[in-house]
């Protein structure tokens, strides 16, 4: 036999019981040869693409799965930023259709988020993405899959400061329009420092224009795996022993995953695009970074050296799964998604975890402040002020962050807002007091730092 | 994509045969039909290699593992499932372990009356009446995870 039991075992193990899964198949979509004269048309242009090129995208993926035993729990797709597919609206409203169009074209390929109702604004607007921003609340509000992002920095040009504080306003207006639903809408927007273009997972996802027609691309998921592995290692073994075990279990996780991706990219007739290795959580307890942060040592993720062992996890994965693919991108490295990751629930309610934390988290994990809940009466201005805190690290450091904050209506510190599904569930938690309002209406840039001057 | 190397072998063939003196267009129009002519053989082989995987595991395959308390029967109600799926079994390996049965199987799925999701329903629904777990997995992951 070409394989030991004990290897077999392993990979049963991993997929029947550590949650080993391909979290998402994205299938990344030009949409520039959508580009119509009307709103109608070009809407009408982009359902027709979408419900071709997608037709069979889950009910092959779903098959490809079985076959590896393998599950592949969401399947999406990305699109060229709608903010260039039609840039001549000058109000919100006549967007709609547009973003209506998407959601039900989605629906019916049945994929279970489609993003990229997205613009790039890093250094300036048009007249034509001025009106896109405005039109992003009731986008999300009114639709069921749709994600929206936006690009507000990167080390390159800087950070777009009007923006910023526009994004503040649109995301207490998405918050106010989803009320009843403790603000979902947020939670399917993000916005980025040094967005990247083949990023497979929501809400950030959109197929950038240096992409090709279409392509798929995969994230792979294994928490789980890890998190059993650090668990059952000696509570003595050294760190780098601790970082020498990731990064095998990383190697493998991104095989699987890099094989499930040139499979369906292959049955669906499209180029194989990227794996993106990020260790994404689940509500699901054991398929959490957290615990895996908890199992190298603390009482608690959040507690202090939990910065310190994320730079571990998070470099150790990357150097496993740049072994394993020649074809890694996306964002790879470790989600902290508070929401969605039981421990870090757990950890924010108990008040090990705080914002700042999280922000001083975000300097050396892959994204950024992920799915935080906080209370509904905090001012956009702080909200604004909270997203250039981590737009800065991102420029600064050249790499992506983000900011999705749900600023839960009518909720205060300690309440839980339900979001159901791998959304999971987000525990309010308390923001500084303290008024940033008179640095967050300057508005203009700040400039790109020295260390963009590289050429 | 056009094969650089062929191509290459093929014009030095061609010049082998007919002299330096060969008119340049007549060769390169020799080549190109020569190279045409070969071309679909060469991307269904490519294909061949990369779905069915030679060394890279096969893709044909399955690994099908069973784990349980042992009893009598398990190993004949697997094979009798393989069988009428008409797979054929390539290596079996089975052990029991302080009363814990254990068997891998790779099976010859080419053949296969069914689908793989079919076969795995036939397993899960014989695996919960002979109270074992029984896996299948397409052998290239297998290769993929644990060999480099």
């Amino acid at each position: 036999m070409d394989y030991t039991q004990a290897e077999i075992l392993q990979t049963v193990r991993m997929t029947e019981m550590e949650h080993l899964d391909v979290r998402t198949v994205t299938l990344g979509l030009s949409l520039r040869d959508c580009v119509r004269a009307t709103v109608a048309e070009t809407a009408e242009a982009v359902r027709e693409k979408i419900e071709r090129t997608a037709a069979r995208l889950v009910p092959t993926v779903n098959e490809i799965g079985e076959e590896f035993g393998l599950r592949v729990a969401n399947k999406r797709i990305s699109l060229t930023p709608i903010s260039l597919v039609y840039d001549r609206a000058r109000r919100g409203e006549e967007l709609l259709p547009l973003a209506r169009a998407i959601d039900e074209a989605a629906g019916r390929v049945g994929v279970d988020f489609i993003g990229g109702y997205s613009a790039l604004i890093h250094k300036g607007e048009t007249e034509g993405t001025r009106a896109f921003v405005d039109s992003i609340p009731e986008a999300l509000a009114s639709t069921e899959r749709l994600c929206s992002s936006l690009s507000l920095a990167t080390t390159r040009a800087g950070i777009n400061m009007d923006a910023v504080r526009r994004t503040g306003e649109i995301i207490k207006e998405m918050a106010e329009r989803t009320r009843e639903h403790g603000g979902l809408a947020c939670a399917k927007f993000v916005c980025f420092a040094n967005a990247v273009e083949d990023n497979p997972f929501v809400a950030g996802t959109f197929h950038g224009v240096g992409e090709a027609e279409a392509v798929v691309n995969v994230g792979v998921s294994g928490p789980g795996v890890v998190n059993h592995a650090v668990r059952h290692a000696p509570k003595d073994a050294p760190l780098d022993e601790m970082a020498e075990l990731i990064k095998r279990l990383s190697f493998k996780l991104t095989r699987a995953g890099e094989l499930v991706g040139r499979e369906a990219a292959r049955r669906l007739g499209l180029k194989f695009g990227i794996i993106d290795l990020s260790l994404a959580p689940t509500p699901t307890p054991g398929d959490s970074v957290g615990e895996i942060l908890e199992a190298l040592g603390f009482e608690r993720a959040g507690a202090p050296g939990t910065t310190a062992a994320l730079a571990l996890l998070t470099d150790a994965v990357k150097k496993g799964g740049a072994m394993a693919s020649s074809a890694v991108g996306g964002l790879s490295g470790a989600f902290i998604p508070v929401s969605e990751d039981a421990a870090m629930i757990e950890a924010a309610r108990e008040g090990a975890l705080t914002i700042e934390k999280l922000e001083a988290m975000t300097s050396v994990c892959s994204v950024g402040l992920d799915m935080i809940a906080v209370p509904g009466d905090t001012s956009a201005e702080t909200i604004a002020a909270i997203i250039a805190d981590e737009m800065a690290i991102g420029m600064m450091n050249n790499k992506t962050t983000a900011v999705r904050i749900i600023p839960a209506p009518g909720k205060k510190v300690g309440d839980i807002v339900e979001f159901g599904g791998l959304l999971g569930s987000a525990p309010v938690m308390p923001v500084n007091r303290f008024d940033p309002g008179v640095f967050i209406r300057r508005g203009g840039r700040i400039p790109a730092p020295i260390h963009s001057l590289r050429n | 994509m056009a094969n650089e190397e062929l191509i290459y072998r093929i014009t030095r063939a061609v010049y082998g045969r007919l002299g330096t003196q060969a008119d340049e267009q007549t060769v390169e129009a020799l080549v190109m039909d020569v190279y045409r002519a070969v071309e679909p053989a060469l991307a269904s082989a490519a294909d061949e290699g990369s779905s069915k995987g030679g060394k890279e595991g096969r893709a044909d395959r399955l690994i099908v593992s069973v784990f349980g308390s042992d009893h009598p029967g398990i190993v004949a109600a697997v094979s009798q499932i393989l069988a009428e799926a008409r797979c054929s079994i390539i290596d079996i390996n089975q052990t029991v372990v302080q009363g814990k049965f254990a068997m891998v199987i790779v099976a010859d799925i080419t053949r296969a009356g069914e689908s793989v999701a079919a076969l795995k329903d036939r397993f899960r629904g014989e695996g919960d009446r002979l109270g074992v777990r029984i896996y299948a997995q397409r052998e290239d992951l297998f290769n993929a995870m644990h060999r480099i």
